[in-house]
């Protein structure tokens, strides 16, 4: 086995071996998953304890034109009681906490051309929920009060509050046929900046961790020791392998445990409730994302990921990875101290972190002149360009250019990394300045 | 046999190593001897390939130490380190496979260093939990591993107890008789005189003696005489002044004094009686390796050739 190999396979078993590692990795998961548990059950319980919360709200319609219907189709925790009296006084048995609120509806609220405010009054501003149910049934309920003066018909009221499905096709190749792509666009997104992030990830976790196991060697004065058996390259070579192999080792374990975790939920949920009950949970659901949204979002769907995309995006997480995996090396030999490498590593995160900034403009603009040329510059390319070819149809040319920028950006990085290595390697006990740190790149 | 012809080496504006020659031969240990920042470091880091010098060349049995035949090289730099997190038979099997051996190689021989050194029950301990003593075998073990050709020493005894200090000189004899090189660099003259079989001593980069130990210290260290005497000590410092003699230590009627060339101590016990004085004793001295070495430290800093500084070139 050659040194690089040997390197390699030490520093990566010894990683996978180790009780963090292993920890991390089985725990890590289900963290998240606690978490996010966590959120929901919060979440779900306080949204049902808020809707089951009873509030009496007092209604001042002086023109008695919607009260009744209020009262119809007000839901069961909303008590309504009809008051009168002068504005102020009424204000005051709010603040009394007599009533939960106070709507106060204009006069002639139901006629043409007169479209007035309703007025909630509450102590109780912040709580959102309350103000969404008040305001959809009584939003509903002047609506319907307003067709009904011009009599209009029932079925004529129903036709009209039925929504309008928009819909978005792509033109498909003639005799395939369009293809439904609505709220695609928001799947690319999402999937988009799921990439972007995830290439982020890898280089700032994974990289960082190349500069810790490059200082382990200057901290435990091994590193005249290794330097006298093998090519400082493949020290580098050998840690940045390395760390790549237990990148995809954790991740894999991920993607096992997640697809373990569903197959086990699946099973799980399918032996636990019958059909009847799955359907109330699916309501229950429902009623939920209907207090979120209002129902204003169209679903979203998942997008279609074509191949070169995902063969870009493979291409540039290695790329990604090495680039400021390098970067990192060289600081990690650079500096003594964990606290200058440290400030040390805002540098290269400098450009990481700009171009999940550019991720914005990108949902908006793909095609504007500052994301061609982020798709293109070697620091942000691996972020930007496979999320880019998600979004739009980028010319096979300037997929390319962004691979072979970022090919060479890494390749450059890589070898100034590997001088910087070799001398930085060495020094104990000095803390390299600026001006030094380009000194050895150049000079080696 | 290590050959080093004529290796320079410069950092910035200091020229650290100066034309430096001297050999080292199989079944022999060589002291590298030289105050602090004299270039040991330098000279033992271009032997090792971790630096390369600027000209010269540095042959092991024939071959220049490149890439490949570094793995017949066994350093011990003087920055002492172990993996702390590893376990100590791991890093040796570790070490002796970047060497060049088996991995199954490389674990027989850790075992072996480690069981010849009284190491054996730590192999599996990782080296926080170890003493500092038990730290130290395990670096030894460390460097002798792969079985080097030729091994590298830097302040070897540096720190270390009288137990190990004594260990360690076992095996180095042993490695010489095995007919392995052997080089260190120290500056611990008593360590060095009962160890070594030739030495290179150097200053400022420059080598200013190299050569079998009894040689040097016979060609270099006579001369010195040690007196008792009465009257006329103004003698001596009268003979110093016409550069006949050095004088190293005068108390009252006993002296310490270093014939120059040309004057013997037939003529120094002639001039002590013209003058009237009276010889009680005389008896002759070699001078230990320390003298010889400090002697030839100062004459090489009279002589202006130490550390050449090239001002701020850059």
């Amino acid at each position: 086995m050659t040194a690089l190999g040997i390197i390699l396979e030490s520093e990566y078993l010894r990683r996978v071996k180790s009780k963090t590692f292993i920890l991390m990795t089985l725990l890590m998961p289900i963290a998240i998953v606690a978490i996010l548990a966590v959120v929901l059950f919060v979440v779900v319980s306080s949204v049902s304890s808020e809707r089951e919360l009873k509030r009496v709200i007092a209604v001042y319609d002086p023109g008695a034109e919607v009260f009744e219907h209020l009262r119809q189709v007000a839901p069961a925790s909303i008590e309504l009681a009809l008051v009168t009296g002068s504005l102020t006084s009424l204000k005051q048995r709010v603040t009394n906490e007599e009533f939960d609120g106070l709507l106060v509806f204009p006069e002639g609220l139901t006629e043409m051309n007169r479209g007035r405010e309703v007025y909630l009054y509450t102590t109780e501003v912040q709580s959102v929920l309350m103000q969404q149910v008040l305001r959809r049934f009584v939003l509903d309920v002047v609506r319907e009060r307003r067709l009904e003066s011009y009599e209009l018909p029932r079925e004529v009221y129903n036709a009209i509050r039925r929504g309008v499905a928009f819909r978005v096709m792509e033109l498909g190749d003639p005799g395939e046929g369009d293809r439904d792509a609505s709220g695609r666009a928001f799947g690319l997104m999402g999937f988009g900046f799921g990439i972007a992030i995830g290439i982020f990830m890898l280089a700032s976790i994974y990289g960082g961790m190349v500069m810790q196991a490059v200082m382990e060697e200057k901290t435990s004065r091994m590193a005249e020791i290794l330097v006298a058996s093998v090519r400082p390259f493949d020290i580098l070579m050998g840690k940045i392998l390395a760390l790549f192999a237990v990148a995809i080792t954790q991740i894999l374990v991920w993607l096992l445990m997640l697809v373990a975790f569903a197959v086990a939920a699946a099973i799980f949920v399918g032996a636990l409730f019958t059909p009847a009950e799955l359907g109330s949970f699916a309501g229950a659901a429902q009623a939920l994302q209907d207090i979120g949204t209002g129902g204003g979002l169209d679903a979203v769907a998942l997008p279609e990921i074509r191949g070169d995309v995902v063969l870009v995006s493979l291409i540039m997480i290695v790329i990604g990875y090495f680039l400021y995996a390098s970067l990192f090396g060289a600081i990690g030999a650079a500096f003594e101290s964990n606290q200058d490498a440290q400030m040390a590593m805002m540098l290269p995160m400098v450009p990481l972190i700009l171009s999940v900034v550019m991720l914005e403009t990108m949902m908006l603009a793909p095609n504007s002149l500052f994301i061609k040329i982020g798709s293109l510059v070697p620091f942000t390319a691996p972020v930007i360009m496979p999320s880019r070819m998600l979004l739009t149809d980028v010319p096979t040319l300037e997929v390319l250019a962004g691979v072979l920028s970022a090919s060479l950006g890494a390749i450059a990085t890589g070898w100034v990394a590997g001088r910087i290595f070799r001398v930085g390697l060495l020094r104990f006990g000095k803390k390299a300045s600026i001006r030094e740190f380009l000194r050895m790149a150049v000079s080696g | 046999m290590l050959d080093i012809q004529e290796i320079s080496k410069s950092y910035k504006s200091t020229l650290a190593v100066d034309a430096a020659s001297f050999a080292a031969h199989p079944g022999r240990v060589l002291g590298l001897l030289g105050p602090n920042g004299a270039g040991k470091s330098s000279i033992l880091r271009m032997v090792t390939n971790i630096i390369w010098p600027d000209s010269g060349e540095i042959l092991l049995d024939g071959e220049r130490i490149t890439h490949p035949t570094q793995s017949k090289v066994g350093y011990m730099p003087e920055e002492r380190g172990l993996y702390r997190q590893m376990r100590v038979l791991e890093q040796l099997v570790y070490i002796g496979r970047l060497k060049g051996l088996s991995g199954q190689a490389a674990n027989q021989s850790a075992q072996h260093w480690l069981k010849r050194l009284g190491a054996e029950d730590w192999a599996s301990k990782r080296p926080r939990d170890l003493s500092r003593g038990m730290q130290q075998k395990v670096q030894f073990a460390l460097t002798l591993v792969h079985a080097p050709r030729l091994l590298i020493l830097d302040e070897p005894f540096s720190g270390l107890d009288p137990l190990n200090a004594e260990l360690m000189e076992e095996v180095i004899r042993q490695r010489r008789e095995a007919g392995d090189i052997v080089v260190f660099a120290s500056h611990l003259m008593e360590q060095v005189e009962g160890i070594c079989d030739e030495i290179c001593l150097i200053a400022g980069g420059k080598v200013l003696v190299t050569g079998e130990l009894q040689e040097i210290k016979e060609s270099h260290g006579g001369g010195l005489v040690q007196l008792a005497f009465e009257g006329a000590p103004e003698v001596l410092s009268q003979l110093e002044a016409r550069d006949r003699i050095e004088v190293e230590r005068i108390e009252g009627g006993e002296a310490e004094v270093r014939l120059l060339e040309g004057f013997s101590s037939d003529d120094l016990l002639d001039a002590l009686r013209t003058a009237g004085g009276s010889i009680k004793h005389l008896s002759f001295r070699r001078a230990s390796l320390r003298e010889i070495f400090i002697d030839l430290v100062r004459a090489s800093e009279a002589d202006g050739s130490a550390a050449l500084r090239l001002e701020d070139a850059a």
